[in-house]
């Protein structure tokens, strides 16, 4: 079986203002990623061939994306799959590219959540028998759960945790402050975030992303088209993809402080990027921060942390700017909020522009391996996308 | 008759598992198991996932069991706004049984605490409807 490494190029992508767009409606947000991602890789509308369109909230069938662009008569699919929806949707297009069957190709992930079902829509999955849906509340309390646990599993007083949590809000808001498209862009401390209200106990508001509308867009194609058109473009290292069968909570072996679906998806995007030590292999990461606890479990599930050491590399700053591996380098969710098939696209957007050297304030010193990583659904029933980048030799 | 009498927010009526409503009513608070791997799960199930069996039979829940986390909602997803805030619990019983759903209002949530024993009964809510919860044991 061969992997998709090196086999699919990145050459231009594009990413709206994240937040609250009133005045902008779906196909807007659609224009305008696409034609930013058409301008940087100095393309035109006619000159792609086939579409992926993520979407779960706000647009149905690949017409939509058709009619927004004028896309017509090409190939469009629609993806929809949940918070790794945007990854998988660039995912998708990039297995078009590299079975041969087109060129070039555009992924692209909107959402309209602000004005959609008052937010965010939680018209909820059925993992086990509807009739039991009081459980599956919305993602916070699923998150929190974990939460609950990771701090009675590790023997952590509420205070010490909540203080760990509050240093990752104020990393990704420093961040942020650095990010023009983002949704909030302002520092705040950790005192504030620690004595914000609870959501889900333990977790507060600035533990928890914001709700927003945004899009994001890649133009794909093979390594040999992308060298004549720019001498900067990204590869593709790796494309994981796992779902969990449903069982965890019914499982009385899960722990509710790993997420195995994101370390199945880890393992399989490092064996097919060559990665054997990610701490020191990968210099920048964009992870599915809808939470605190989510993001610091993540470095354990990453391996970029020991487990049960994660707190330890918070607490040491190794994933600020300053940091050995650079965590959410753009704000991630917390700042950017989280339009669901979008997210992964705008994650992707920033590691492209790290590993490019052109990041602006937030460039790091050395980023030639980037890693993106979403997650979402319930305890059991996640589904979580890993993605690896690379810069041609 | 089926699930639309269970809980604040029913979703469906229809469940090969509706007897568990007929069960609440007479005081039970049943799970299954399957009758070929002898796996046993809550929320039931009549189709095992671990065999894939078909055959299931229905076991009453007896005992306490374990609170293993939970979570105090502060505000409630759509239909449950006016339940919070209400904690919700994931409690292991004997066997290899896990069940979820929400705690007594009666146990002040500083008293809550993992590892503490519990026991899961059925309970009346308002206009008729019926669900069950998890009080000390």
């Amino acid at each position: 079986m061969e992997g998709i490494r090196d086999r699919v190029a990145i050459v231009g992508m594009g990413c709206t203002q994240f937040g609250e767009l009133w005045d902008k409606n779906h196909r807007d947000l659609l224009v305008d990623a696409a034609y930013e991602a058409f301008e940087d890789a100095g393309i035109e509308p006619k000159d792609i061939q086939m579409a992926w369109y993520g979407s779960r909230e706000s647009g149905f069938t690949g017409a939509q994306l058709a009619s927004a662009l004028k896309l017509e008569y090409i190939p469009i699919s629609r993806v929809e799959n949940f918070c790794a929806g945007g990854t998988d949707t660039f995912r998708n297009a990039c297995y078009g590219v590299a079975s041969g069957v087109c060129d070039i190709a555009l992924a692209i992930g909107a959402e309209k959540c602000k004005d959609h079902f008052g937010g965010f829509n939680m018209d909820i999955l059925e993992p086990f028998d509807r009739s039991m849906t009081e459980w599956d509340g919305p993602p916070v309390n699923q998150f929190a759960q974990l939460a609950t646990r990771y701090m009675y599993h590790y023997g952590w007083k509420y205070e010490d945790l909540k203080r760990i949590f509050a240093m990752i809000d104020v990393k990704n808001h420093h961040n942020g402050t650095m990010s023009p498209k983002a949704q909030f862009r302002r520092e705040i401390t950790v005192e504030q975030a620690m004595n914000a209200p609870i959501i889900s106990y333990p977790l507060g508001l600035f533990d928890a992303c914001g709700v927003s509308d945004g899009s994001a867009a890649a133009i794909v194609t093979t390594p040999e088209i992308a060298k004549s058109m720019r001498k900067d473009y990204i590869l593709v290292k790796a494309l994981a993809l796992t779902n969990g069968g449903g069982q965890a909570v019914l499982q009385p072996e899960y722990d509710f402080i790993h997420f195995p679906e994101a370390v199945a998806a880890a393992q399989h995007a490092y064996k097919e990027a060559g990665i054997t030590n990610p701490r020191q292999e990968i210099d920048c990461a964009e992870v599915h921060d809808c939470f605190a606890i989510t993001e610091l479990i993540t470095y354990e599930d990453l391996g970029f942390s020991p487990r049960g050491k994660a707190a330890e590399d918070v607490e040491a700053g190794s994933f600020t700017l300053e940091g050995d591996l650079p965590v959410n380098t753009d704000g991630g969710l917390k700042c950017f909020g989280h339009p669901l098939s979008a997210s992964g696209l705008r994650m992707i957007y920033e590691i492209y522009h790290q590993l490019q050297g052109k990041a602006g304030p937030r460039q790091l010193k050395k980023a030639d391996v980037g890693l993106v990583h979403n997650i979402g659904g319930i305890c059991g029933f996640f589904n979580c996308a890993v993605a690896i980048f690379g810069r041609p030799d | 008759m089926g699930f639309e009498s269970f809980g604040t927010v029913s979703f469906t009526a229809e469940a090969k598992v509706a007897d568990f409503v007929t069960y609440l009513e007479q005081g039970k608070v049943m799970a299954t198991q399957c009758k070929n791997c002898g796996a046993k799960y809550f929320p039931p199930q009549m189709d095992c996932p671990r065999c894939l069996s078909t055959d299931a039979e229905w076991f009453e829940v007896k005992g306490s069991g374990k609170l293993i986390t939970y979570t105090t909602v502060q505000y409630g997803p759509s239909g449950f706004e006016n339940d919070a805030p209400y904690t919700l619990v994931i409690v292991d019983f004997a066997d290899g049984l896990r069940i979820f759903g929400r705690l007594s209002r009666d146990i002040k949530e500083s008293d809550i605490k993992i590892g503490m024993d519990v026991k899961v009964v059925p309970v009346k809510l308002a206009d008729d409807r019926i669900s069950y919860e998890f009080q000390r044991a």
